[in-house]
């Protein structure tokens, strides 16, 4: 068990480090603004054709993303779900077959391959896990359907996250049909697929690319896992602190009640009583914002949480187990 | 008295924004120092766009009502104001302009154009300068624009997702042509022929395999909607059929497209409704550019300006989610330079009756009533 002392100037000067960063991010200015602008109609020019509809045979429609010169398509789970040929709908209104490959439902992740030979448009795909709160991203998709009267419409909006969690929150709007579209940096890279939108205008879901390159083989070799609209609480896979949460209002710092024996918590010396202001520097007040930001971390991942336990903070690093070892045992 | 009417005025809009913008999303969702970091971003952003916005401070006036504001208004001509018809029309309560220095005005209505859904009001006592016309400007694809409030300020901003097009059916070239949707090879199974319709007088029968329209191949529905992209009704079209294994060659009227009646959308209604407020007329705009600019319903009317400054639209219906409806620029200079010279001609005449009314009043008033008897 190690259990640093943590002085408190150390948590302002992280804070200081983040705004600095905010300062930094894009489009502060008139100038940056107009690079935005640049960026965005370079990102529609070159995305948009390969930017097509996916048109089930029961009639539902839903957008997808070809990624590759021979027709391999990225889009949400949701969109596939029950298929295994469906329609592509190309920018002239051509209609292609394809073949519905893998799929992580949990994750409202799929695969769909065009049965053509090609050669077809094709996005690049970029890095999701390096993305900064506030840089502006693209969003294309065939809102409320294929139209032939118009292009899939533009959207512009800034990432309201990092990348590291369950999903890529930005403020591009989405709406039915655009599920499965692509979100794009202001290069043209492909960071996420649209999969969900929230009760406020500025929470659009995103499922991140990563989720994709993960399990990319699995996914191109036709597997099917997972179960749509799991909560992130019961997905085997996510990360487990390993103690339960007192749901009690105080001030600041989810409060610790039970301790599971021979969890991550426990090896990391976490008590019962104990309350834990922070982890890897950003802030936890309420048992909410500990299963937000849960969803940044991977079993395995270690993190540096802070502790108060009798008026002292303390510092212990944890490493994070399976949520599925745990309640398995 | 102007600062207490700004105020008012300021008090207004925050009102209104308490319903749904000025909510923050629940912390569950975006971490607090996330949240820090884009109120940071947007303050600056905004201020970026004032320094573009601020050239437009004269030409934008509040439309209010008691305490409440209807729309918003863009200066198009001396004393002359375009904003919107159906926001006005739904309240029964005397409405007044509020300009830039917060003085408050009597209008007149002097014209509507339901299409576009705006109506244009006569405003006396308003001493603003009109948008000159050199600001006029078209919009290009995935251009930022930004919204423009009474005091110069932009309140919104957002790109330009669709160029511009109408929003009518019957704008749309129409065949009449039912299509067999079982026909899975090339070309499009012609099921039947509407009477009296563009295919019907061409000869096209049921059992006709059309294959090229405009010379592009046709495959399906979509395709074909895709190939008559631009054909206006009314237009010719050249057709390429097969029918008992023959080719054919020919052409085509297209007539306009029946107003279809549009199915209730429950769950996309959802979809449009949450966290969003909308504006009472949505579609069948004529002409109109869409962006995501997510504006208030009551700040429509206003005008929409690019980064360089320019005019390039009224913002005109916030129509769901992702949409927010925009009358291009140069509709706006067509209604100003063809529609308003007929508008003043008959003010001119109505304010000469109605100076001829008050002197014929002022006359009978010299005379005393005792005099009758």
């Amino acid at each position: 068990m190690r259990i640093i002392r943590q002085s408190i100037q150390s948590c302002a000067i992280a804070s200081l480090v983040v705004l600095c960063l905010g300062n930094m991010s894009k489009a502060d200015n008139l100038g940056d603004l107009k690079q935005v602008e640049l960026g965005v109609q370079k990102v529609t020019k070159s995305c948009t054709p390969a930017t097509v509809a996916l048109v089930s045979f029961r009639g539902d429609t839903g957008t997808g993303v070809i990624v590759s010169e021979d027709g391999l398509i990225l889009t949400a789970a949701h969109v596939i779900q029950g298929d295994e040929i469906t329609q592509v709908v190309f920018e002239d209104g051509r209609i292609e077959k394809a073949r519905v490959l893998g799929a992580n439902f949990t994750r409202d992740a799929a695969m769909v391959k065009l049965e053509g030979k090609g050669p077809y448009p094709y996005v690049k795909l970029g890095d999701s896990d390096n993305l900064q709160v506030g840089s502006f991203v693209v969003a294309l998709g065939h809102a409320k359907g294929f139209d032939p009267d118009r292009r899939a419409p533009i959207r512009l909006g800034r990432l309201a996250t990092d990348g590291k969690q369950r999903f890529l929150v930005s403020e591009c709007t989405l709406i039915g049909g655009d599920s499965g579209g692509p979100l794009f940096d202001l290069t043209g890279n492909l960071i996420g697929i649209h999969s969900s939108i929230g009760p406020h205008l500025k929470i659009n879901n995103h499922v991140p690319l990563s989720v994709f390159k993960q399990d990319w083989n699995k996914l191109a070799q036709g597997h099917q896992w997972g179960q749509l609209g799991l909560h992130p609480m019961a997905d085997p896979d996510t990360p487990v602190l390993g103690f339960t949460m007192l749901e009690i209002l105080q001030g600041k710092g989810v409060i610790v009640d039970d301790v599971i024996p021979n969890s991550p918590a426990d090896k990391a010396g976490i008590l019962k009583g104990d309350v834990v202001v922070s982890m890897d520097s950003r802030e936890l007040i309420t048992p909410k914002d500990m299963i937000r930001e849960l969803g940044r971390y991977k079993p395995g991942e270690t993190v540096k949480l802070v502790i108060m336990r009798d008026g002292q903070m303390y510092q212990a690093p944890l490493t994070f187990g399976r949520r599925g070892d745990l309640m398995g045992q | 008295m102007n600062t207490v009417l700004r105020n008012i005025i300021a008090l207004v809009s925050c009102c209104s924004m308490g319903v749904s913008y000025a909510k923050k999303p629940s912390p569950q969702i975006i971490a607090p120092q996330d949240q820090k970091i884009l109120d940071q971003q947007s303050r600056a952003i905004f201020s970026g766009l004032d320094s573009v916005s601020k050239a437009y401070r004269e030409n934008v006036v509040a439309i209010v009502s008691g305490s409440r504001q209807l729309a918003l208004g863009t200066v198009i001509a001396p004393h002359i104001v375009l904003t919107k018809l159906s926001d006005l029309r739904r309240t029964t309560n005397p409405f007044v302009a509020v300009d830039h220095e917060g003085k408050v005005l009597n209008v007149e209505p002097v014209a509507i154009l339901s299409d576009h859904d705006l109506m244009i009001i006569y405003v006396p006592g308003l001493k603003s300068k009109p948008i000159e016309a050199s600001q006029f400007a078209g919009a290009k694809l995935g251009s930022i624009i930004a919204a423009v409030s009474p005091q110069g300020k932009a309140h919104d901003f957002g790109v330009i997702s669709v160029e511009q097009r109408s929003l009518r059916p019957e704008n749309l070239p129409y065949l009449g042509i039912a299509i067999d949707p079982k026909w899975d090879k090339d070309g499009i199974m012609v099921a039947g022929v509407e009477a009296g319709g563009g295919a019907h007088k061409s000869g096209i029968v049921a059992g006709d395999v059309l294959t090229k329209i405009n010379n592009k191949d046709l495959q399906s529905v979509l395709s074909l909607k895709s190939a008559m992209k631009g054909v206006k009704p009314g237009e010719s079209v050249t057709v390429e059929l097969v029918r008992h294994g023959q080719s054919f060659n020919g052409e085509l009227q297209t007539g306009k497209k029946p107003h279809e009646m549009k199915f209730p959308q429950k769950r996309l209604a959802l979809m449009n409704s949450m966290g969003n407020r909308m504006n009472e007329r949505r579609d069948d705009f004529p002409l109109v550019i869409q962006s995501d600019m997510t504006i208030l319903p009551e700040r429509t009317g206003c005008p929409v300006i690019d980064l360089n400054g320019k005019f390039v639209g009224i913002a005109l219906s916030r129509a769901g989610r992702i949409e927010t409806y925009i009358i291009p620029s140069w509709v706006c200079k067509e209604i100003i330079d063809k529609v308003l010279p007929e508008v003043m001609k008959q003010l001119e005449i109505n304010n000469q009756k109605l100076d001829h009314r008050q002197d014929s009043e002022s006359e009978m008033n010299i005379v005393p009533e005792t005099d009758r008897w």
